[in-house]
């Protein structure tokens, strides 16, 4: 079985961010950290589950981003993944995520993916466009939201997450392509040992400005800090002050 | 020609409350709507959609459409909208609607644009959306002729009972499903967790640290009275807290009078679940954690010097 696991670099939580001179993207304010994307951990479990499995089955991971993405790529083949490839992009402004699943297609085209997996959608974009594109591009069956997948006889059974604690249950035929939840398995931490040898590990880099990409559908005219929801106020001072200050807050209000 | 197609949430019968929220924005995309409610048995809802909207509503009725399912509303919506060409199509930011709104809008050659949370005007419309957890905002503009949207829940207010009740015309259509076979639904079976019950609700999220400082959580419900410890999706995910205890979008929402969240840094998945909570404390060491513009009240700060701080105080009383 062969398996393409989509991959992607997000920058870690804390990062200090800003909206940048323009007003159009946001920039953060520090040498940026980077880590992968925490929905495609779980994808990437997925994959190397299946693999411990099912004798013959090879993972490639895909990732689309700039230089720095090698370094999840490594976590990932850390995990276990057999290959990998870059398609090396810059990432000061959003992809046209149509963009990225054509990307990915045009490499998923020269080998036969029997499954394709992601995460359900990226934390610093949050839009979960990049599976079901992909699957369309490609002509795969799909499913996002995947919590449960279980493979036999030139199938998969899956159930999604839906509302209310509620699954759906649904067969789909190979290949396929599957955007899992996360919590759908319990990643793993890379061994030592594999990280050290995925650094050194040949990764084909392919430079995509020398790939075609289809004209934009959508554009990103602005960034902005979000206005307030609610008018409420910030405590000062150190934990022990902040804290009697709310106990104090909480006791007018009778809330405590 | 019709320049908006509303395409209807149900669970498989009944109308969800995320149509009559669709129908306000259409309203603001142009006067001419089409509604469309798929299923096996879609005339009732699509009677209801009518009148609660106005709109014109065709009921799509097939076999193959009993359950949702992506190949099977892609086949029928893909011909339906090249029919009709609109400009914009309205979808629910729901489980399903995020599972083929984008497929959709490839085979369209549309644009897509998901968890549309506000629209704006001035130059042609364009779509507010979240990033980067909620902490910002962007603003994105169609370039493509027809434009598949996902809406979010709570974005606009449900549109007003209108004058007129819209036509209802029915059409069969036959689908084969190849590559999906549907089985049906269940629930997930988790005793309750009795959290929509409690005054005062104390989560969790990944600000915590460490599996063990939930401890912190406890200590703190056994001083406030009818209070529950819940926590964030990435906390469930750990195995740190049962998934009956998740507050969020995928989890249960809880409007107690006090919701107290440490170390949460308020995206939308989980800000979902307890926006409507009467009192919200937050605690974040994160200054620029969008929980803080939903707070009443926050405070930067290490929870784990926090908490026990807040115990400490509160055994004085």
């Amino acid at each position: 079985m062969n398996i393409l696991v989509c991959i992607k670099q997000v920058l870690d939580p804390e990062t200090n961010l800003v909206v940048d001179p323009d007003g159009k993207w946001v920039a953060p304010t520090h040498a940026p950290r980077y880590q992968l994307n925490r929905f495609d951990e779980y994808a990437v479990e997925l994959a190397v589950q299946v693999k411990e499995k099912l004798d013959g089955t090879h993972v490639d991971v895909i990732t689309v981003g700039p230089e720095s993405a090698r370094t999840i790529l490594e976590r990932a083949l850390g995990m276990g993944a057999n290959d990998a490839v870059h398609i090396l992009a810059e990432n000061d402004s959003p992809l046209p995520p149509k963009t990225v699943a054509e990307w990915i297609a045009e490499h998923a085209r020269t080998k036969s993916y029997d499954l394709i997996l992601t995460g359900a959608m990226s934390e610093d974009l949050m839009q979960g466009q990049v599976g079901p594109m992909l699957a369309s591009t490609l002509d795969y069956a799909w499913a996002t939201a995947v919590m449960e997948a279980e493979l036999s006889n030139g199938e998969v059974r899956v159930s999604r997450e839906l509302e209310g604690g509620v699954r759906h249950h649904l067969v789909l035929t190979l290949p396929a392509l599957l955007a899992v939840q996360s919590g759908i398995n319990q990643p793993r931490y890379p061994i030592l040992s594999n990280l050290l040898r995925a650094k050194k590990q040949e990764v084909p880099v392919i430079d995509s400005r020398n790939l075609e990409a289809s004209h934009p559908r959508v554009e990103v005219i602005s960034a902005s800090l979000p206005g307030r929801i609610r008018d409420g106020i910030m405590l000062e001072g150190d934990p022990a002050q902040s804290a009697d200050r709310l106990v104090s807050l909480l006791k007018d209000k009778a809330l405590i | 020609m019709t320049d908006v197609v509303l395409v209807a949430e149900t669970n498989g019968l009944d109308l969800l409350p995320i149509n009559m929220e669709m129908a306000t924005l259409a309203t603001k995309l142009g006067p001419s709507i089409t509604a469309v409610v798929l299923g096996d048995a879609p005339d009732k809802a699509a009677q209801t959609l009518a009148k609660q909207t106005g709109f014109n509503t065709i009921a799509v009725q097939s076999p193959a459409l009993a359950d949702y399912t992506a190949e099977g509303y892609i086949k029928v919506l893909t011909p339906f909208l090249d029919e009709l060409k609109p400009g914009f199509v309205l979808i629910g930011h729901t489980a399903n609607g995020s599972d083929y709104a984008p497929a959709l809008a490839t085979g369209l050659s549309a644009g897509c644009i998901t968890a549309v949370e506000g629209l704006e005007t001035e130059n042609g419309p364009v779509f507010k959306r979240a990033v980067y957890g909620g902490k910002f905002e962007i603003l994105v503009k169609p370039l493509f002729p027809t434009t598949v949207l996902t809406i979010s829940q709570g974005s606009f207010a449900p549109v007003e009972s209108p004058s007129v009740v819209g036509t209802v015309e029915r059409r069969e259509v036959q689908v084969a499903l190849t590559a999906t076979r549907s089985e049906g639904r269940t629930l997930t079976t988790t005793e309750a967790s009795g959290l929509d019950k409690a005054d005062v609700v104390v989560a969790g999220g990944r600000g915590m640290g460490k599996r063990e400082n939930l401890k912190l959580l406890d200590d703190l419900c056994a001083i406030l009275n009818r209070s529950a410890v819940a926590g964030s999706r990435p906390l469930c995910d750990m195995g740190w807290l049962p998934y009956n205890r998740q507050v969020g979008l995928t989890g249960v929402t809880v409007s107690p009078k006090l919701y107290m969240a440490f170390g949460i840094s308020g995206a939308r998945q989980h800000t979902a679940g307890m926006k409507g909570s009467g009192f919200i404390v937050a605690v974040s060491n994160d200054p620029q954690a969008p929980i803080f513009s939903l707070a009443d009240v926050g405070v930067v700060a290490d929870v784990k010097e926090f908490i026990p701080a807040l115990i400490e105080r509160l055994r004085n009383e």
